[in-house]
């Protein structure tokens, strides 16, 4: 009795900003909660919300903000010429001491067409996707379990009361729960969840992704979940899964597993690719993603050319 | 002419102007009065970090996407729990408000807190920027970066569902 018709879904809303029709306002006023709506509406409209005291938070916020990073304007410059002099003589005296045993950080990469399963100190599993690096560091994981990851991993967390957290050039992602992917290639950053949930951040600005959900930044902002299509990451079976990818995107990922260099006819880059290809079949990798596409192959030793049939 | 968000004099005008506002979306979205003012120095801090990409007139619509999307952990969400302030009867010069009249109030705006409480919080949000922010559907929109027909639908069905959660 007290349901509307589905095309008043927002009849109420209008009401209350006085934009509604005769007919529309003679309906709803013979509607049997209509004096409800009114009783609760001039209820509502008495609440006064405590004050919020802002001289108060005022002087909390200046007691415990660091001072204006207008400051840091001139020191800037020095701390990045430091940071490039470390960096320069890390580079030199890196492989010159190999030596004592590095105790941390540490640091895993994989290679062309290379999947590696590390196991963290507290028991959490990585899997590397190909062309994937991963830094930790032991000593401190105790208190604070950070990987820092380029490239594409899958993560099976062990729960504990420490936060999990993924740090990659373009954001990070803490886990609230267990297994999921991370995929950041370029100005790609992806990340599916597989079970539990995790809370993905970039620029300061978070979204909660939740088990069977996968989400991507676009243009700085985190897309609204959407929900997986099946419940394993595509590449742990063996092939990569696109949903709309560009050809040169899809063709990068390509280059990830076969030790090939593809080139792409002008034009042609910004194709658009939905569907897999396979990573042990480079004939059949490469059918997969040319014939929907209307191209053709042309192989030359490792290097590859795609054109139009 | 320094109109900068990174300006000390600049950022403390815009705590004094918006900080408010900003805590009080809070506590629609927490029903948490003493933890939106946590929430709301995060929020400030998050304002602070990224003062030279936010020019002071894209302040507000920064603060409130953050608020947005702050990561609400689920013990907060449990503590969903609302506490206006009682309001001051107004009665006629000169005659107090009937006793009953007063306790049937009282009680309305208690029945009221705990439905607010199991509202969904999409819906309290929306509703409470409305008749308490006195804030204008579009206005709404923009801050949580939805529709005007989002807001509207969400206004609607946080009605109904207020009143099934009142009177049944």
């Amino acid at each position: 009795m007290s349901n509307f018709d589905k095309d008043d879904d927002t009849l109420l809303a209008r009401w209350l900003e006085g934009t509604l029709s005769e007919a529309e306002l003679k309906k709803l006023e013979q509607h049997p909660d209509f004096l409800a709506y009114q009783r609760i509406i001039a209820a509502t409209d008495r609440l006064t919300v405590p004050d919020a005291q802002v001289s108060e938070m005022w002087e909390k916020w200046e007691q415990t903000q660091p001072a204006p990073p207008k400051s840091l304007r001139f020191p800037l410059a020095i701390v990045l010429l430091i940071a490039v002099a470390v960096a320069i003589v890390a580079y030199f005296i890196w492989p010159s001491k190999p030596s004592p045993p590095p105790p941390a950080p540490m640091a895993i990469n994989s290679g062309i067409g290379e999947q590696k399963e590390v196991i963290l100190p507290d028991g959490s599993i990585v899997r590397m996707n190909a062309v994937s690096s991963i830094r930790f560091d032991s000593v401190s994981w105790a208190t604070q379990r950070i990987v820092q990851l380029n490239g594409e991993a899958w993560f099976d967390v062990k729960k504990n009361n420490t936060p999990f957290k993924i740090e990659t050039p373009l954001g990070s992602v803490t886990v609230l729960g267990t297994i999921f992917t991370v995929r950041q290639r370029d100005q790609v950053f992806e990340v599916a969840c597989f079970t539990g949930r995790v809370k993905t951040e970039s620029q300061g600005i978070a979204t909660i992704v939740e088990s069977g959900q996968r989400t991507a930044l676009q243009n700085g902002n985190w897309e609204a979940p959407k929900n997986l299509q099946s419940n394993d990451p595509d590449w742990s079976k063996d092939e990569s899964r696109f949903d709309g990818a560009t050809l040169r995107a899809v063709l990068d990922e390509l280059e990830r597993y076969y030790e090939v260099h593809v080139t792409i006819a002008s034009g042609l880059e910004q194709r658009v690719f939905s569907g897999a290809f396979v990573h042990n079949n480079l004939p059949l990798a490469l059918r997969l993603i040319c014939e929907p596409l209307g191209l053709t192959p042309q192989v030359n030793g490792k290097n590859i050319h795609i054109l139009p049939k | 002419m320094d109109k900068n968000t990174c300006n000390p004099d600049t950022f403390r005008d815009l705590f004094f102007q918006l900080s408010a506002g900003i805590r009080r979306f809070l506590y629609y979205k927490t029903g948490n009065w003493d933890n939106s003012e946590d929430l709301t120095q995060e929020v400030f801090l998050r304002l602070w970090k990224n003062c030279k990409e936010v020019p002071p007139e894209r302040a507000n619509s920064f603060l409130h996407t953050t608020a947005n999307h702050l990561f609400l952990d689920e013990a907060r969400h449990k503590q969903v729990q609302f506490k206006f302030v009682q309001h001051q009867q107004y009665a006629p010069l000169g005659h107090s408000p009937a006793p009953d009249y007063i306790l049937e109030d009282r009680e309305l705006q208690e029945k009221l807190e705990a439905a607010l409480a199991a509202l969904p919080e999409t819906q309290r949000v929306v509703f409470l920027m409305n008749r308490v922010e006195k804030l204008k559907y579009h206005e709404i929109a923009l801050h949580l970066d939805i529709s005007v027909k989002a807001v509207e639908k969400r206004m609607h069905l946080a009605l109904v569902e207020l009143k099934k959660l009142m009177v049944g």
